[in-house]
């Protein structure tokens, strides 16, 4: 009597693995033509509409716009892909995806960050593209190039950052629609009480503390601090940034996993 | 003996169709959608009053120095009643391209029922859905520091104007989501387009604040001159006439270029 011997379990590599899901995931993303869409076309035609709604006004408050403006476009381009993170997740565990890859014998980390992966790379492309437009509207990295590679590092550290924090909601709720509801619920409060389209000193006194200190404030600061000469403290500006993006990173990297481990 | 024709006993009476009962119950049908669809109702609802506060209290002090947030405030509330509907347009192209995926249209099409039904059905629905995002915005802006300074029938033209603009948009909907064949992309598509005419008015800033270029395109933008209609009809703004005649002029044109666009994909869908 022969018994046949099973075949090895192949071995899990984070990174194989990792690049497999990756690919899946960026290729789900472009064949959507939404998702062009909100990575590219909507920052752009934000910044336009903003800059022609609200630029004069700016500008009789002393402000450059143009040069205001690209960090926080830049951060909305950047959370975009972040929240397209969540409804990823949200569809793989909507549609079963995620049992299956709970079920196979892979990285685990592969498995939980993979969507954020693909949507790292969208986001990639469309810094390149702001950044572009920014320069044809008269934006201008004033401080040389060593800082503005700093800029593109936070800006993808801001999509790491907020991905994984939206991951874990894609993950815990496991339905598109109220997914992307509450994730626009997070989102807006935070893009608009903040620094990022108007100076924190035009918000009412009660809410200057508030406008101060959230994490999106202190990234489009530090964004701007990396881009603009003439700002002060850019070192202490791009730590603060840093530690709040660093901080979410760590919270939500434990949290994720477990999302993912327990969502349907 | 066989007969071909439908035997008429006393009992089966072939119903009429009737255009009232029929876009009532199909209209009855669109709003129970609406309210099980807990997203939908915060988009209509939320998203436009989410925009008044925070975009409000944002630009202010820079758009009117000094003037003080309540001020601001009740200049800009027609905006967000109409960024609320216009958004809320494109519910419209779900809803329809849904029923027309679905088999849900085959099926209305196999019933005794009045052939307009459906359509009004779907306009009376979103009528009431926007009436109740007006309403809403408008409510939260009159805490926030809008006012009305005028007579009952101006106040009944500023929430009876824009339903007929959101009508003729409607149309726009409707022929995007009969000839579509996705729904995410229009509705990704047509957000772009409703969020610079949104801007692109004289919702936020004045006229004189926008760059030379915008202000042309501004002057004849349809929510410009539902804005400024509006602010008329609250009685903060001087004439209304020209303004309202521009709601009405781009209503009437939107819903007979659209309407025949969306009726002749309608038509050749029913060939095939």
């Amino acid at each position: 009597m022969s018994t046949s011997t099973p075949a090895p379990l192949p071995r899990a590599s984070a990174l194989i693995d990792g690049a497999a899901l990756v690919g899946r995931s960026f290729r789900i993303i472009t064949r959507r033509p939404e998702a062009v869409i909100s990575a590219v076309i909507f920052p752009l035609v934000f910044a336009l509409l903003f800059l022609a709604v609200f630029g004069r006004v700016m500008e009789r408050q002393g402000f450059v716009y143009e040069q205001y403006l690209l960090p926080a476009i830049v951060i909305q381009a950047t959370i975009f892909g972040a929240i397209g993170a969540s409804i990823l997740a949200s569809e793989d565990a909507q549609g079963g995806m995620c049992h299956r890859l709970r079920s196979m014998p892979i990285s685990r980390t592969a498995a939980v960050v993979a969507p954020l992966g693909g949507e790292l790379i969208r986001t990639v492309i469309s810094l390149a593209v702001l950044i572009a437009a920014g320069y044809a509207m008269g934006f201008r990295f004033e401080r040389g190039v060593g800082l503005a590679l700093v800029f593109v590092v936070v800006a993808l550290g801001c999509t790491v950052a907020f991905g994984l924090g939206y991951l874990v909601l894609g993950y815990a709720l496991g339905k598109v629609e109220p997914v992307r509801a509450i994730a626009m619920l997070v989102y807006y409060p935070l893009l608009l009480v903040s620094s990022l389209f108007v100076p924190a000193r035009a918000f009412p006194d009660w809410l200057q503390p508030f406008v101060d200190q959230q994490p999106l404030s202190r990234v489009s600061d530090a964004l701007r601090a990396l881009s603009t000469s003439g700002t002060q403290d850019v070192g202490e500006t791009v730590l603060i940034a840093v530690a709040w993006l660093v901080g979410l990173t760590v919270c939500f990297a434990l949290l994720a996993p477990r999302a993912f481990g327990r969502s349907r | 003996m066989t007969t071909t024709s439908i035997p008429q006993s006393a009992g089966s009476v072939v119903p009429s169709p009737s255009l009232i009962t029929d876009t009532l119950a199909l209209a009855g049908r669109g709003v129970r959608g609406m309210l099980r669809s807990p997203v939908a109702l915060a988009v209509t609802a939320a998203f436009p009053v989410i925009l008044l506060v925070l975009l409000s209290v944002s630009f202010a002090d820079l758009v009117m120095p000094g003037a003080g947030y309540a001020a601001y405030v009740d200049y800009t509330v027609p905006l967000f009643a109409a960024m609320g509907i216009t958004f809320a347009a494109a519910s419209t192209a779900t809803a329809v391209h849904a029923d027309r995926t679905s088999g849900y249209d085959d099926r209305l099409r196999t019933l005794p029922i009045s052939p307009v039904a459906p359509l009004a059905g779907q306009v009376l629905a979103d009528g009431l859905r926007n009436l109740a995002s007006v309403v809403i915005v408008t409510g939260v802006g009159v805490v926030l520091g809008f006012r009305f300074g005028s007579l009952p029938l101006d106040v009944l033209g500023y929430f009876a104007l824009p339903l007929v603009y959101v009508f003729g948009l409607a149309w726009v909907m409707v022929a995007l989501a009969v000839h579509a064949r996705s729904a995410d992309g229009v509705i990704a598509m047509a957000n772009v387009v409703m969020l610079v005419l949104s801007f692109l008015s004289t919702g936020f800033v004045t006229i004189d604040d926008l760059p030379g270029w915008a202000q042309p395109l501004a002057r004849v933008n349809p929510v410009t001159q539902l804005v400024e209609s509006m602010r008329g009809f609250a009685g903060s703004g001087g004439e209304v006439g020209d303004h309202v005649l521009g709601v009405l002029a781009w209503t009437v044109g939107l819903t007979v270029v659209f309407g025949l666009i969306a009726v002749r994909g309608l038509r050749r869908e029913r060939r095939r």
